[in-house]
């Protein structure tokens, strides 16, 4: 049984602050659907969690089975058993998708996994996801489509089997049969591991498929509204308009407002010469 | 063929794989003719400078890794011809811990040949290359690929020219060189030139000097590998394209291994 616990979390980026006081607890075999309008700090929540360096944490604790999760490095986080999928998987030419998969399964076990057994269960879940044959020998990342890298996203959770996963808005970039295919995979893993996810998506239908136990309702970094699955569908047929009029927020000011100065990078000096000539 | 080289020789490369290691106490003078398609593997144990001479002759297809396995300081002054019609992939893996100071002049004198040269270098120390492909003929080709990783301490300097003469209308070059920075205390040094003295011809060059990006390396992190896990990664992706020029799949394994058992040592 392992228990993410989230409490009070505040998160900046450059002096400005994205979270305001998260509380969020999710334990095994939970599903939490996290949601909210764009730019109101879901992926930042998930990154800060994971340990992105760019996320300063200004107060508050989160805690994986009890253990202090700000005292572990990033890779020890994975190592822990925590997984995010990213939105927006990095390509990284030269390294190849089994050498990586395969360093990062070594890296949290004692013994170094033998190649037979990796390369059996890397092809059961590429035949699983319905992905490519080539996929292990191909850089990683380089050149997929969207849709690729989401299912090889998945493809290493699969492998890499955490304790508590977040997905950020993994279902995007996917047709709607890949979303089945995924959908089915996340829940295969689940039901083997009793993973813990917390899932960020825009669309009920990806979550029907998955089915939450819980839903969240982020708004200008607050969680601001808890329910379970019918919260989902009440968003998605009727949007968030509802909720900014039940709790009495004003849209506008949660909307991300850039202050836009204008500079000059002075006047080219090939038309300078040419005024001169 | 095996042979082991421990003084002044020439050369005639007439087997399809040839194996060449040179392990001489001071200079070492090599005149090595290329006359039919070849896979030639030249591993340098010791030498403190070479001068060596090839000649790629006119229809021969041959690929030549050199390999430098030495644990001291050494420098080399490397003249190709390459004749009508000839293709030669030339490979460099400087991934040892010790100096290196090349000078490789490669002239396609000849139409229709065509130079593929590539290095792949790890460094703590002192590597230089001067590196010239010149197209001395119509419709020649001359490509470069530079690839280096600049560890702590390392001074990587890489003066890549391609040249085109002229009268050589139909010829083509291009290059890329990279150097990756891991550490600080490290200096990168990358000198792209396209020396161009004819029209009708095609000419690129592409150059990064950075070091590996915050997103890449969080990403990599985020699936339980150390800082240093993920560096060694990448180093070894960067560096083992030096291999394709290998046909023989035992000694293409091998390198690698060699490759990453170097990363290993010094990152």
């Amino acid at each position: 049984m392992a228990t993410l616990k989230i409490e009070n979390l505040h998160v900046s980026i450059d002096d400005k602050e994205i979270l305001k006081g998260i509380n969020l607890t999710v334990n095994s075999n939970e599903i939490h659907a996290l949601m909210g309008p764009n730019g109101n700090g879901k992926s930042t929540l998930l990154a800060a969690i994971m340990g992105h360096p760019k996320y300063n944490v200004t107060r508050g604790s989160i805690t994986l089975d009890g253990k202090d999760v700000f005292s572990m490095s990033v890779d020890e986080r994975s190592r822990a058993g925590l997984f995010l999928a990213m939105q927006y998987p990095q390509e990284i030419p030269g390294v190849t998708n089994s050498d990586f998969l395969r360093a990062a399964m070594n890296a949290r076990s004692e013994k170094p996994v033998s190649l037979f057994k990796f390369i059996k269960e890397m092809e059961k879940n590429i035949a699983d996801l319905q992905m490519k044959p080539d996929l292990a020998h191909r850089f990683l990342n380089e050149g997929f489509s969207g849709g690729e890298k989401k299912r090889n996203e998945i493809l290493q959770m699969r492998m890499l089997k955490p304790s508590i996963a977040m997905l950020d808005e993994i279902d995007s970039g996917l047709d709607v049969d890949a979303i089945k295919v995924v959908a089915n995979a996340i829940g295969k893993l689940q039901s083997e591991t009793e993973l813990g996810m917390i899932v960020v998506s825009h669309y009920e239908r990806f979550y029907d498929s998955i089915k939450p136990t819980h839903a969240h309702v982020l708004i200008d970094g607050k969680i601001v509204l808890d329910g379970g699955y019918e919260l989902v569908s009440k968003i998605d047929s009727e949007g968030y308009d509802w909720i900014y009029k039940q709790l009495n927020i004003d849209p506008i000011n949660t909307d991300k407002q850039e202050k836009r100065v204008s500079i000059s990078l002075g006047s080219c000096a090939v038309n300078r010469g040419n005024n001169n000539a | 063929m095996l042979k082991l080289l421990n003084k002044n020789e020439n050369i005639i490369i007439n087997d399809h794989l040839v194996s060449l290691e040179i392990d001489v106490e001071n200079d070492i003078v090599l005149n090595i003719s290329v006359q039919k398609d070849s896979n030639v593997y030249i591993k340098i144990n010791k030498a403190d400078k070479i001068d060596l001479d090839i000649n790629v002759e006119a229809n021969v297809k041959s690929s030549i890794l050199i390999w430098n396995d030495t644990k001291d300081s050494m420098i080399t002054k490397e003249h190709i011809n390459v004749k009508e019609n000839a293709n030669l992939t030339l490979a460099y893996a400087d991934i040892n811990n010790a100096n290196v100071d090349r000078k490789i002049i490669v002239d396609l004198i000849e139409k229709y040949a065509s130079a593929d040269v590539k290095t792949a270098c790890l460094t703590s120390c002192d590597k230089k290359y001067i590196l010239e492909i010149n197209s001395k003929a119509p419709f020649t080709l001359g490509q470069m690929e530079n690839f280096s990783v600049v560890l702590k301490d390392g001074n990587y300097y890489m003066d890549a020219t391609g040249r085109i003469l002229k009268g050589c209308n139909g010829s083509k070059s291009h290059q890329t060189s990279r150097a990756l920075c891991f550490d600080a205390k490290q200096k990168a040094t990358i000198l792209p030139q396209l020396l161009i003295d004819e029209n009708d011809v095609e000419a690129s060059h592409a150059t990064s000097v950075g070091s590996v990006d915050e997103n890449q390396l969080f990403y990599m992190q985020t699936r339980g590998l150390t800082k240093k896990e993920v560096l060694s990664l990448i180093a070894v992706g960067y560096l083992s394209f030096i291999t394709d020029v290998i046909d023989d799949e035992d000694l293409k394994n091998s390198i690698i291994d060699h490759i990453e058992n170097k990363v290993k040592e010094i990152c």
